[in-house]
């Protein structure tokens, strides 16, 4: 593999705020981003992401290849966690499969984020409509999830309890913040086009870059101090979590040639694809399936998956790609 | 001074809601909330410092007198249960309480 590729890509000033992020940790650095502005980039990031994805569709229009592109997005989300939950009953209990294979299903908005500043590095175009993909991308897996928990778990003796919990649990899924604001955004972006664009282009357009490498330095902080918990995980979900996301990412490369995508566009749904979620699926798995344990998924994707795809898996799946495009 | 029982509760942020359900089932409206808190325990470091609830604990508490207490007890300890976190119960003396 060209090592030019992997050193564009981590010689980047978000990646390397990353990994300097981690190194505070490991160096017992007192670095600390005060608690409310995480939130605050992890919003601004959906906004600008989902703003500039709207834009470019109303600039594209909806045509047969971006409905491909939409449905093989959707197609991943929901064969992914299937075929994960089985690998991982191997050496798991039911409730600790469903997690994490939903954990696996679903996508992190900011690997897919982190996919793009490369792509602009480097000068491949890509589609706006991925970030209609990247929410659609979003759900599937919760109710994945949940249909396993009802087919493969002891439900819950009260049924009051159980009636109580779709409720939240379906609200969890698909008005959940991150969704909610990103295809909020979305739509915003394709009802006002290129002048809404332009007025909100120096706040989410210019200042992008430099608010995606604050909030990579808090993430490296975050990956960082759960790369501790990973003693009590064991090697076969360490391996999982490196694996899994090649291979998802691999299929979703297959695909992407297959249905004859941009080379773009195929990096962005491999990067979906192979990416896991921190934050939607962990919390509607928290709801639903209280019994399986948080220590094993989070620090799986957070501490493992993530900091992989963003340094090494998106130079990888790239060059995968080069191979296939020639 | 009214002698009464204070419930402290800490628990994963996301349930908070299910918590204060709990307690209006009990007839208990009354209760304080300090969210964001950190700390460790069995569900591994809770850092409070991501935009995701399941990082960060939340402490609620609430005074009621022993009849409510106890009318309460056993759910929330299935809650405690089932969804982890602490209970924690102290005799308390209430110097005075605000005029509704």
């Amino acid at each position: 593999m060209n090592i030019d590729l992997i050193l564009q890509n981590i010689l980047n000033p978000p990646i390397l705020f990353f990994l300097l992020g981690m190194l505070a940790v490991f160096f017992k650095s007192e670095l600390t981003i005060p608690q409310p502005l995480p939130k605050l980039f992890s919003l601004y990031l959906l906004i600008a992401i989902g703003l500039h994805g709207g834009y470019e569709l109303s600039h594209s229009g909806l045509n047969i290849y971006i409905f491909t592109a939409l449905f093989l997005a959707i197609l991943m989300a929901i064969i992914v966690p299937i075929y994960s939950y089985f690998i991982l009953r191997i050496k798991l209990d039911s409730y600790n499969a469903i997690a994490i294979a939903a954990t696996y299903g679903s996508i992190s908005a900011v690997t897919f984020i982190t996919g793009i500043t490369y792509l602009q590095t480097i000068g491949v175009e890509y589609g706006g409509y991925m970030v209609a993909g990247m929410a659609l991308m979003e759900s599937p897996a919760i109710v994945v999830g949940l249909v396993f928990a009802a087919l493969f778990t002891k439900g819950s003796d009260d049924k009051e309890d159980k009636k109580t919990d779709w409720k939240e649990i379906f609200r969890e899924a698909f008005l959940n913040p991150s969704v909610f604001l990103l295809v909020g955004a979305l739509i915003i972006g394709i009802v006002t086009g290129q002048k809404g664009w332009d007025s909100m282009e120096p706040l989410f357009g210019t200042l992008f870059k430099g608010m995606l490498a604050f909030f990579l330095l808090d993430m490296g902080l975050v990956a960082a101090k759960r790369i501790y918990e990973l003693k009590k995980v064991g090697i076969f979900l360490i391996m999982f979590a490196i694996a899994m996301p090649i291979f998802n990412a691999s299929v979703g490369i297959l695909l992407g040639y297959f249905f004859e995508l941009t080379k773009g566009d195929t990096l962005l749904l491999a990067l979906l694809s192979g990416s896991a979620s921190y934050i939607a699926v962990p919390a509607a798995m928290r709801l639903s399936v209280p019994e399986a344990n948080p220590g094993l998924y989070l620090p799986l994707s957070l501490a493992v998956t993530f900091p992989f795809n963003i340094s090494l898996g998106i130079p990888l799946y790239y060059y995968f790609i080069t191979i296939l495009w020639g | 001074m009214e002698k009464m029982k204070k419930v402290e509760v800490i628990i994963e942020s996301i349930y908070l809601n299910r918590l204060i359900e709990l307690f209006k089932e009990g007839n208990v409206t009354g209760y304080t909330i300090i969210r964001d808190i950190e700390g460790a325990g069995g569900h591994g470091l809770k850092t409070a410092d991501e935009a995701n609830d399941l990082l960060s604990n939340t402490y609620v508490f609430t005074l009621c007198n022993e009849e409510k207490f106890n009318r309460m007890i056993e759910k929330i300890r299935a809650f405690i249960d089932k969804y982890g976190g602490k209970c924690i119960v102290i005799d308390a003396e209430v110097l005075l309480h605000s005029k509704k």
